[in-house]
């Protein structure tokens, strides 16, 4: 079980979902303007946090921002609005997942849960080089000439999907089950905003990527350098 | 187009009124004139003809003696030949009916019959006939005791230049219709140009563009007719604004509550659970009270979340992700995900594949909908047939219940409507159907429902087959940069 920052401003809702999280076996952390939840993320590195976008003071895209150039730690968006602009705007200020508000409490688990899978360590693997990119699977490492990249879990298990079968064509549903674990109608907007992240750290020029390319109408490939 | 036809003929109808008017006009002046001067030329000819022929008369007279002998007259008609020239030729018939005559196509015999008459009476007579085919003003006399004298004045000349009057009357008639005919399609140009104006401006307002607005300069009935119309286009914007303005407030209002909702409502579904699952631990009463309250939180929720759609929709900002679906694969899946296999018959028929471009998502809440209101309301068996042509997929769900009586079936996707009022309300908000419908509609396809006698509700979900993500329609309302956003 996990240690979660939950940053919310209105405290019922904080309350309920603090109290849904530890019926659920979790250690919960709340927070309820973004300062705090700065405050509280450098005191109790977190597994998780739970992260609201409407915020009194800094809104939640500001400390999402602040906080991703320093943790890798997974965040999961709480929106009051499926307002298409603000997931991207999530998702591209460093957020894992999302999940819209009102929602179904076991839709929260089960996003936590996954999200949280994915930090676990897979079993140690050799080591898969493209060119000067090296991916520990063991380590949960991805270096570049030897600097450590720095990937979110979820960057990386999206990386490492497409890295074990090189020059397969992944389409968005098939990454969005075996990286996110939606079975069924995920948002394919998650897909394209984490291979956006993840082409700004693996590639040379990402406005050209080389490595992840794009398999138009059909999804995602990672190509070998020759 | 029945208007664009009657303008276009207004230009032809200009141009032959114009013509006409011309031709007659001109046909008029030509006519009369030509004749007028016509009568004066000949009245002239014959005055001359008249003076000439009493004064060679009056010689004639007095230079024959009285019972002239016929060699006499023969020299009176030679001498008035060298007088005449080419001016005119003199005919003298003698009693016994022997002539003189100065031309050789002339004789006894041309002489006018209504002229002899008069003539043998003493009178002196006029008259225009032909002779040998020219034409002549003939004058005759015969003072007493001597022959009677003919004069032919030959009209060819006159004639001549009264045929040539009157061909260039004609072509200045000509010249006249062709020259207002012109005129005709010019002031047709001019006139159609403002009611061609005014038509265009008329069809973008019937677009939605209500600031259209016609010139008004100049001081003509046109300058009227752009004034009305722009007063006309104002009163309508104003109005139109007014009740959109209206209509906007009454979405965002709806919008705003919804969205205010959100946040107590996820307070309370997610206290909910963590009260069901505490709910072992209650005593009867309060199990029963958790219960309700878990029920009840999730359907409100349902309820915000169908208000909050369906203000998105009726916003206009209901945005597309548009995929390639295999409908046949998709539709199987909303099925199996809500755990409704066993409950429902799939079947699938039709040529080329069921695949076409449309939001999964959407298309799986259509889905969802038909085959949970069918559940919910009708009776099992619930079957569910996708079907393809080249031109669209079409997904169609029955029940074997009762059906949905005749009066009811094209309400049913109105907004909060229920096909019995005396039966409990189900457990849908009242709007799943009308969001149905409008999700269809924003792939380009409808949603319709039949419920023929016998049979239960048939639900048909057209969708257009698409290669690719449509173009965005184009809406007048955005031109404008009236698009009311509300979410």
């Amino acid at each position: 079980m996990a240690a979660i920052l939950l940053v919310e401003d209105d405290p019922s809702v904080r309350e309920a979902v603090g109290m849904a999280l530890e019926g659920d076996g979790h250690r919960v952390t709340t927070a309820a303007t973004g300062d705090e939840a700065i405050e509280r993320w450098r005191q109790h590195r977190p597994d998780l946090i739970l992260l609201d976008v409407m915020l009194p003071g800094k809104d939640g895209f500001e400390v999402c921002r602040a906080i991703r150039p320093h943790d890798q730690v997974p965040i999961i968006m709480l929106t009051a609005r499926s307002d298409p602009i603000d997931v991207v705007v999530g998702l591209e200020s460093g957020a894992d997942d999302y999940v819209t508000k009102p929602f179904e409490t076991r839709v929260l688990l089960a996003r936590v849960k996954a999200v949280l899978r994915r930090q676990e360590r897979p079993p140690a693997e050799p080591v898969l080089r493209f060119g000067e990119l090296a991916i520990d699977p063991g380590g949960m490492a991805v270096t570049l000439r030897g600097v450590d990249l720095r990937l979110t879990p979820t960057e990386l298990r999206l990386l490492l999907e497409m890295a074990r079968r090189p020059g397969q064509v992944f389409t968005r549903a098939l990454l969005l089950e075996r990286v996110w674990d939606y079975s069924y109608l995920g948002d394919s907007r998650l897909v394209d905003v984490c291979v956006q992240r993840l082409r700004g750290k693996v590639e040379d020029d990402p406005a050209h990527p080389a490595l992840v390319q794009t398999v138009r109408g059909v999804g995602y490939k990672l190509v070998p350098p020759q | 187009m029945a208007r664009l036809v009657s303008v276009s003929r207004l230009r032809p109808r200009l141009v032959a009124t114009f013509a006409l008017v011309a031709a007659l006009t001109s046909a008029a002046v030509a006519v009369t004139s030509y004749y007028i001067t016509r009568e004066a030329v000949l009245r002239r000819a014959e005055s001359v003809a008249r003076r000439e022929a009493e004064a060679l008369l009056n010689d004639a007279v007095a230079t024959l003696p009285p019972s002239p002998s016929r060699a006499q007259v023969a020299e009176l008609v030679e001498r008035l030949k060298v007088r005449g020239g080419a001016e005119f030729d003199v005919v003298a018939v003698n009693d016994d009916g022997t002539f003189e005559t100065t031309s050789l196509s002339l004789s006894a015999e041309s002489v006018p019959g209504v002229l002899t008459e008069p003539v043998d009476r003493g009178r002196v007579g006029l008259v225009r006939a032909s002779a040998g085919g020219e034409p002549f003003v003939v004058v005759g006399g015969r003072p007493a005791g001597v022959p009677a004298f003919y004069l032919f004045f030959p009209l060819a000349d006159v004639l001549e230049d009264l045929a040539l009057l009157r061909n260039v009357l004609a072509a200045a008639g000509a010249a006249a219709v062709v020259l207002s005919a012109a005129v005709g399609a010019l002031a047709a140009r001019g006139v159609l140009r403002p009611l061609r104006e005014t038509r265009n401006a008329a069809r973008r307002l019937e677009v939605g563009l209500l600031g259209t607005r016609l010139p008004e300069g100049g001081g003509d009935e046109f300058a009227d007719l752009g004034h009305a119309f722009n007063r006309m286009a104002e009163a309508l914007e104003t109005s139109i604004g007014e009740l959109r303005e209206l209509e906007a407030s009454h979405r965002r209002f709806v919008a705003d509550v919804s969205h205010e909702l959100r946040t107590p409502l996820t307070a309370l579904t997610t206290a909910a659970d963590v009260l069901e699952a505490h709910r072992a631990g209650l005593d009867d009463a309060g199990s029963r009270a958790a219960r309700l309250v878990v029920g009840e939180s999730h359907r409100l929720a349902a309820l915000v979340e169908d208000l909050m759609e369906i203000s998105r929709l009726d916003a206009g900002a209901a945005p597309m992700a548009w995929e390639s679906v295999d409908v046949v694969a998709l539709v199987g899946a909303a099925v199996a995900t809500r755990g409704w296999g066993g409950q429902v018959q799939m079947a699938s028929t039709g040529e080329g594949g069921h695949t076409t471009v449309a939001d999964p998502r959407r298309l799986d809440a259509i889905i969802a909908n038909l085959v949970g209101n069918a559940l919910e309301h009708g009776r099992p068996p619930v079957r569910l047939l996708v079907t393809a042509t080249a031109e669209a997929v079409i997904v169609v769900v029955n029940d074997a219940g009762s059906g949905i009586a005749p009066d009811h079936l094209d309400r049913v996707f109105d907004r909060f409507y229920k096909a019995d009022p005396a039966r409990p309300g189900g457990r849908g908000s009242g709007l799943g159907l009308a969001i149905a419908r409008e999700n269809a509609r924003l792939h380009g396809g409808d949603l319709t429902l039949s419920s023929p006698p016998g049979s239960g509700a048939t639900f048909t979900l057209r969708l257009p087959r698409r290669v690719a993500e449509p173009l965005p329609p184009r809406d007048p309302t955005v031109i404008t940069g009236r698009h009311d956003r509300v979410l």
